[in-house]
């Protein structure tokens, strides 16, 4: 006899919905399957009308991220065995809904893009001068932040974002101090003046919970503490060794 | 689209200064705080009243201390700098309850809060006893 | 003007879910943020009531606090323990804070954020020492 589970899903049309509405749908119930797996079961055999995002299917591509139960997760990632009384599943909150379970991203590629997550040098070496070499500690310095798959969950748990949406989040700084960090980038200068402005890092209140969030197990919430912690200190040492100028 | 151009993609973004000036007292408000305030807390107002003699024993004791102008600088900083990291924690829980109408209006409040109790707790320090 | 053209312009209409004002009290991370935040308030409250015996004192009417004052006894008693979690929480984050690079890595956070809580110990023993001798001087 076969086993179900409801599954809950967020629906919005923008052509006819005014707001979302909840749909219920009988799901059979898997031990082995992830939450993507019962809304590629509902798309194929219960209701073609349901949109969503996914790829990999493997925790890497950062689509498929929604709310189930209300907490942001990798749906791929999630195993349906976990909510075996049910689940809701809604689109990540703190986003624009532009139908069903997919979300607008522009602000946030908008936002990723505006700290210049890419190494930057004021004088490209010529290739014959051989590679940029780097220590095992000068990597471990940034590893954990080059984990970031862009999927947008800290966005999702963070309230800051949530009640202000000029917030530059925690993805956003995570990933300029990642390469703030490398020891062969030269874009620090040009990255604070985004990462400091009045809606960067001084919006996070550290409430923390983008680290919790994280399904790469990236710390963001710290990326942000020691920005400000080294914004701050840059700020005060110029001060103190030149009041008057402006290094460089 | 051009209707609305976000704030990191203007020309003239750059840090905020005015930010990173209170998040530096906060930081080390925060810091000073956690590490003196307990135990004065702990003996003038817990262990005294409960009979141990301390620096706020009686009004002699108390004002023969005061006496000492690095006692006075001592309490001093401690407010201020307490004062300072509360203003600006309050102003963060004041945004999260809903005051978002303007922040500038919040800031001025609780910073400006901090500085007048700064002003008070110096007078009262230095004129006493 | 081609269909697909018309497509990419036509403004999207979309819904965006109001946080509200309540958030923190749905998740227990968020209500733990609150609380640790709100610690502050029993910090002042409490500098607030030292100030004001400070003015007792300028105005001579300054009154020790004994044992029959259970409500001030009870109210320090408030004050020291946020303080003390202000003081737990914000020590905690020293270590992934404060980064003090020694070569091309940098102090473990374990090293600094002991150092922060056997500052407070060292403080609390000491200076608890000092107030409380003080009281012995002989005036």
């Amino acid at each position: 006899m076969p086993e179900f589970v409801d599954v809950t899903v967020q629906r919005y049309n923008p052509e006819t919905d005014d707001k979302p509405r909840y749909q219920t749908y009988q799901v059979p119930y898997r031990a082995d399957w992830v939450v993507l797996d019962a809304i590629l079961y509902i798309k194929d055999h219960l209701d073609a009308t349901l949109s969503y995002r996914w790829s990999c299917r493997m925790g890497i591509c950062g689509s498929c991220g929604m709310n189930v139960d209300g907490y942001p997760k990798l749906t791929c990632s999630t195993h349906l065995r976990e909510y075996r009384q049910g689940l809701t599943i809604e689109p990540l909150a703190n986003f624009p809904v532009i139908r069903d379970l997919v979300v607008d991203i522009d602000d946030f590629m908008a936002k990723l893009k505006s700290v210049k997550p890419w190494i930057v040098r004021e004088l490209e070496q010529p290739l014959g001068a051989g590679e940029y070499l780097q220590s095992n500690n000068q990597i471990d310095s940034f590893r954990q932040f080059s984990s970031c798959i862009n999927c947008m969950l800290c966005y999702a748990a963070c309230p800051v974002y949530g009640m202000e949406n000029e917030f530059l989040g925690p993805a956003a700084i995570a990933l300029a101090r990642r390469y703030n960090l490398d020891s062969r980038d030269e874009g620090a200068e040009e990255r604070v003046k985004v990462l400091a402005a009045s809606e960067g890092i001084w919006e996070c209140s550290f409430v923390g919970e983008c680290s919790a969030a994280c399904p790469k197990g990236v710390d963001p919430a710290k990326a942000i503490q020691q920005t400000k912690f080294d914004t701050v200190n840059g700020f005060v040492m110029g001060a103190m060794l030149m009041p008057f100028g402006n290094r460089r | 689209m051009a209707a609305h151009e976000p704030w990191h993609s203007r020309a003239d973004v750059k840090p905020a200064y005015g930010h990173s000036f209170w998040w530096f007292l906060f930081g080390n408000g925060g810091g000073i705080a956690a590490v003196f305030l307990p135990v004065v807390i702990l003996v003038a107002g817990v262990l005294g009243p409960l009979g141990v003699k301390n620096w706020m024993e009686d009004s002699a004791h108390f004002a023969w201390t005061l006496g000492n102008p690095l006692v006075k600088l001592f309490l001093l900083v401690l407010c201020f700098l307490t004062f300072v990291h509360a203003a600006h924690r309050i102003r963060y829980m004041l945004f999260d309850l809903g005051l978002r109408g303007s922040v500038v209006a919040l800031e001025w409040a609780c910073y400006g809060a901090a500085i007048l109790g700064t002003i008070a707790a110096a007078i009262l320090l230095f004129t006493t006893p | 003007m081609s269909d697909a053209a018309e497509l990419e312009t036509r403004p999207v209409r979309t819904y965006r879910r109001p946080l509200g004002n309540d958030w923190w009290l749905r998740r227990r991370s968020y209500f733990l943020y609150m609380v640790r935040e709100s610690t502050v308030i029993f910090m002042v409250a409490w500098l607030v009531w030292f100030l004001f015996q400070v003015a007792a004192l300028k105005f001579a009417s300054y009154q020790p606090p004994t044992i029959d004052d259970y409500a001030f006894i009870a109210f320090s008693a408030v004050c020291l323990f946020f303080t003390l979690w202000h003081a737990v929480t914000f020590l905690n984050l020293s270590g992934l804070i404060l980064r003090v690079p020694i070569g091309d890595r940098y102090l473990p956070a374990a090293v600094i954020k002991a150092v922060a809580f056997g500052g407070l110990l060292f403080v609390t023993a000491v200076g608890g020492a000092i107030m409380i001798y003080l009281g012995y001087v002989k005036l």
